[in-house]
């Protein structure tokens, strides 16, 4: 039979057709995302990045994840390389998929999950909404992702949960675009900004952090509610069938891989149900020959000080990560699996993450000025080069503020975005954020509207580096604790 | 499932790749079982009643070619009128049922309270099955096509039954004619590489005017519509003038889905819109609308109805008529269009309307060309056709009044606030941006209708299709993924918004 060439040629130009459509469709994705998909649920994405076999341990579940384990430390000190691969308010049911994902992808002798899903209301905490972050997380190549997806949209009791939102999530039934990063932010050309263009290129901005999100607030305690439970409430405290479920997969997913599994409690702010539900877990994992870790009894030996070490009431902040994640690097260094990499030559990456790592403890200068001449005054102490102001509603006494501080409207202001009360509508200079103009940079914040609202947009305008100095003309106080809570700022 | 959806993503590419792995002669059998998949995708039950009219309408076709073999001496032509007359009720009932008799009985109601006679009629509580109107008509088609002698009848049940409910074009048209369709499905289709791209283009195109016109324009559609006392004059035209645009992109987005899906296989389905917008007269427009739909009609209803010469026939006025009933024939099918769209009095207003300019038109059509001369306009000039174009444009769209309100007293409402008022500030004043729609979702509405427009306009005289295939592969490559990234981009889908349904899937 004659060989015939140009069916081939054919067959191959309709595939390099496709691999450009793939790859057009992929990175549009990105690029919309970029200011819109929160930050904290890509900080898992450079785990694509590494080749199979080369991360040891990785560690899944949902923000309890990000803001406690610091693979890099753990890497710095004991050479063992690992990755977070977590979103936030993840479902229990999320975290088995995302299980399933990462053993899938490196095949890591340990893989460490957090159990505070299992915990959680099925029918509140559990809702799919929550687990659209991790779906649109994982890669679109992946079998995981579709089998998740399905598992999601035909499993009844995950429909009725749509439904039951617990008042956070959308009320509508969530629809093949929720877990995609396309079709989910498709709309956001409407708000375009330099974020975007720097997420064009994937994972490069997280990927220093290994999935490790740091926080520096300081969350005070005596703020907690008081939760309070009845006796009997007590009593009926359960475990629910749905998590003792996504529990046995997970344990039979680690057996079927040869991964081994170590469950993990992170340690929060517990209620006295939850302490009984970890009671539980701990005694379930001991039956099914599993480790269970759980921080919260080792608060004390850990050294942890609830005054100094959270950021909220359920997430450490970054002098919190350390203690836990050096004590999370021990432990698996006394597991004796894995061998010490910060001298081997194949992981030169890790290790120059490893320098800019230190450099992230620099925290940066976070100011709360009640009036405008406060404000004024402490722009000025600073003396700082370069202003870049981030405002809240059209705030004419910022502009004082700017001059009172000595700063022209002409030079050495970048006044980047005005938040209007629903979104960020970026002005020209937005992206002189983006570079380094010599010195460190400073970013004034003045929010009209409740902090966390600003915080939450702007986190990705806080550069390396930052000293920021809080102003709200409507509401100083939250504002301030709003930017406590979510601040992440760096330094370079 | 519904075109733009993922359920429709996966379906169409596995149903196209095993039509074409599997021999030849089974195709057609694995064309139906994914066309009545297709359809009990809506409803399993529904698909009973489209295998009825199915099997209805193919017996009526093996019995018309019985009579007309072997019916008794000088019968055959009784025979065959009975069983088209028994496939034509048996069909017709169906769907006057499930459409019509609710209607009917509303206003049999309304007639009896009007003589003094108060009596409360039970109802039907049934949902109008999807595409009903549409495979109805196609089945009937090859009725009367057999009568006529124009179509061979179709003895193999299975491949007729394919005939109707082919998916494509099943639940929203083109209504396929039996001498078009039918012999297509005996055709050994090839791959054709060609072809296929020329389709998925076509696909392409008509996925742009759905989901990124007609859904975007619908939001400033249904803010005003259903909220018309609140908005001035300009808002309620500009409304209308996007309503025009929202029902022709969405039914022809449709069809060019359907159409370039059918074509991928290898089928040639007809042409169901041919640039209306650019009509220069009434009868040009229905020309270029809905072609399958007002053709069908023309050679089942006006033409029979003209060559009946039924005025004649009329009690007491009828030897006084000398010609042709046109006027009055164009009138009842435009009546009958009006109802087919829709079993509401607005529905029927809207065919008048367009019956009754249709004879207008043709009644001062010398009187027309008598002026034009006297008035020495050119009427080949630019400037003539286009104020053509906009005359036209303009009454069909106080037609759509009449088509998108719910009642005939919504319609007149709207007509109230339409003339009641003059504020053109509202284009400029920001008003615009609370209409549903922020100020970037204006610009790429306004953007994506001039595209449409231009390509309407070279759609005309040129194949523009064939033009980009001509192209060398790095332009067409970008044409390609460009138009796909604008879709999925651009689109009016996803949690932000509602994805609307196509609007003909009610008819």
């Amino acid at each position: 039979m004659k060989f015939k060439l140009k069916p081939v040629l054919r067959a191959l130009r309709v595939l390099l057709f496709a691999v450009l459509l793939m790859a057009a469709l992929r990175y549009t994705g990105n690029f919309l995302c970029g200011s819109s998909e929160n930050p904290l649920n890509r900080a898992g994405e450079g785990l694509y990045y590494q080749l199979p076999g080369t991360v040891d341990v990785v560690y899944v579940g949902p923000s309890h994840v990000y803001s406690s384990i610091m693979p890099q430390l753990i890497f710095d000190q004991y050479g063992i390389t690992g990755y977070n691969f977590s979103t936030a308010a993840q479902s229990f049911e999320g975290t088995y998929w995302a299980l399933e994902e990462v053993i899938r992808l490196q095949h890591p002798k340990v893989a460490v999950v957090e159990l505070v899903g299992a915990t959680a209301d099925p029918t509140v905490r559990q809702a799919p909404i929550y687990y659209t972050g991790l779906c649109r997380l994982l890669s679109p190549f992946s079998p995981v992702k579709y089998r998740a997806v399905n598992a999601l949209m035909t499993d009844e009791k995950n429909s009725l949960a749509i439904r039951q939102s617990d008042g956070e999530g959308a009320a509508a039934p969530l629809d093949w675009t929720d877990f995609w990063r396309l079709t989910s932010f498709h709309a956001q050309y409407e708000t375009i900004s330099a974020q975007n263009f720097r997420d064009l290129a994937g994972p490069a901005l997280y990927a220093e952090s290994k999935g490790y999100s740091p926080n520096y607030a300081v969350f005070d305690p005596a703020s907690l509610p008081q939760q309070s439970y009845t006796a009997r409430q007590l009593q009926e405290v359960a475990l629910s069938d749905w998590s003792l479920n996504i529990l046995r997969r997970m344990v039979q997913l680690a057996r079927r891989t040869n991964t081994r599994l170590v469950f993990m409690v992170a340690p929060y702010f517990t209620d006295a149900r939850e302490q009984l539900l970890y009671a539980q877990l701990a005694d379930w994992a001991r039956q099914q020959g599993v480790e269970l870790i759980d921080y919260n009894k080792q608060k004390e030996s850990l050294g942890l000080n609830d005054a100094a070490d959270y950021s909220d009431m359920s997430h450490l902040n970054d002098a919190g990560a350390r203690k836990v994640s050096m004590a999370m690097g021990q432990y698996l260094a006394d597991t004796g699996l894995f061998a010490d990499k910060r001298q081997n030559g194949l992981y030169r990456g890790w290790q120059s993450d490893s320098g800019n790592y230190d450099l992230w403890a620099q925290v940066g200068a976070l100011y709360q000025n009640d009036s405008a001449a406060d404000a004024a005054q402490t722009l000025a102490a600073l003396n700082e080069d370069y202003v870049a102001v981030l405002a809240g509603t059209p705030d004419t006494q910022l502009a004082e503020v700017l001059q009172a501080a000595g700063f022209d409207a002409q030079q050495g202001v970048s006044l980047c975005a005005v938040f209007d009360g629903s979104s960020w509508q970026l002005q020209t200079g937005a992206d002189r954020l983006e570079r380094n103009v010599g010195g460190r940079k400073l970013v004034a914040l003045a929010s009209g509207e409740g902090g966390y609202t600003v915080v939450d947009q702007t986190s990705q305008y806080v550069e390396r580096g930052v000293a920021v100095c809080v102003y709200s003309t409507l509401n100083g106080e939250q504002a301030y604790a709003g930017v406590l809570s979510g601040l992440t700022a760096q330094t370079k | 499932m519904l075109f733009n959806s993922v359920q429709f993503l996966i379906f169409f590419p596995a149903v196209t790749l095993l039509y074409f792995v599997i021999p030849y002669r089974v195709r057609y059998l694995w064309l139906l079982a994914a066309s009545y998949y297709f359809y009990m995708c809506w409803n399993p039950r529904y698909a009973l009643l489209m295998a009825g009219s199915t099997l209805v309408t193919w017996l009526s076709g093996l019995l018309i070619d019985w009579a007309g073999r072997a019916a008794p001496e000088g019968r055959a032509q009784q025979y065959k009128k009975l069983f088209v007359a028994i496939s034509c009720v048996l069909n017709l009932g169906v769907l006057f049922l499930f459409k019509y008799a609710n209607f009917a009985i509303a206003n049999l109601q309304r007639l009896l309270a009007a003589a003094g006679l108060a009596v409360q009629l039970p109802g039907f509580d049934v949902l109008l099955p999807v595409g009903i109107s549409f495979y109805t008509f196609q089945a009937l088609s090859y009725t009367l096509d057999v009568y006529r002698g124009e179509v061979e009848v179709e003895k193999n049940p299975l491949r007729y039954a394919l005939f109707v409910s082919f998916f494509p074009q099943l639940v929203a048209g083109p209504i396929e004619r039996s001498k078009n369709l039918l012999g297509q499905l005996y055709e050994n289709h090839t791959f054709d590489l060609q072809r296929a791209k020329s389709g998925l283009l076509l696909m392409l195109w008509g996925y742009f005017e759905k989901v990124v016109i007609a859904d975007r324009a619908a939001v400033v559609v249904s803010e005003v519509f259903d909220h018309y006392a609140a908005y001035g004059g300009v808002a309620c035209v500009l409304a209308v003038v996007l309503f025009a645009v929202q029902v022709y992109c969405d039914f022809a987005g449709y069809s060019d889905i359907a159409v370039g899906a059918a074509q991928v296989m290898g089928f040639r389905l007809m042409q169901n819109f041919r640039q209306p917008y650019f009509a220069r007269s009434m009868a040009d427009f229905w020309s270029r609308w809905h072609i399958s739909l007002s053709t069908w009609l023309g050679d089942y209803v006006f033409e029979p109805l003209v060559w009946s010469g039924w005025t004649r026939k009329l009690p007491l006025i009828g030897h006084y008529v000398t010609k042709p009933p046109v006027y009055s024939s164009l009138i009842i099918t435009f009546l009958i269009s009006g109802l087919w769209h829709g079993a509401s009095w607005n529905y029927v207003l809207w065919g008048l309307f367009h019956g009754v300019t249709q004879v207008i038109g043709k009644m001062s059509k010398p009187l027309r060309r008598r002026w034009i001369k006297k008035l020495h306009i050119k009427a080949k000039s630019p400037a003539w056709m286009l104020w053509q174009q906009l005359l036209v444009f303009g009454m069909v769209c106080i037609s759509y009044v009449f088509f998108r309100a719910d009642t005939i007293g919504a319609a007149l409402g709207y007509f109230g606030s339409m003339f009641g008022s003059f504020d053109p500030w509202i284009l400029f004043d920001g008003t615009l941006y609370h209409m549903g729609l922020t100020r970037v979702q204006w610009q790429v509405l306004l953007v994506s209708i001039a595209i449409l427009w231009l390509v309407d306009l070279k759609r005309g005289s040129t194949d523009l299709r064939g033009f980009v295939q001509k192209q060398p592969a790095v332009i067409r490559w970008a044409v390609y993924i460009g138009a796909v990234l604008i879709v999925v981009v651009f689109g009016h889908y996803g949690p932000q918004f509602d994805a609307a349904k196509f609007i003909y899937f009610q008819f």
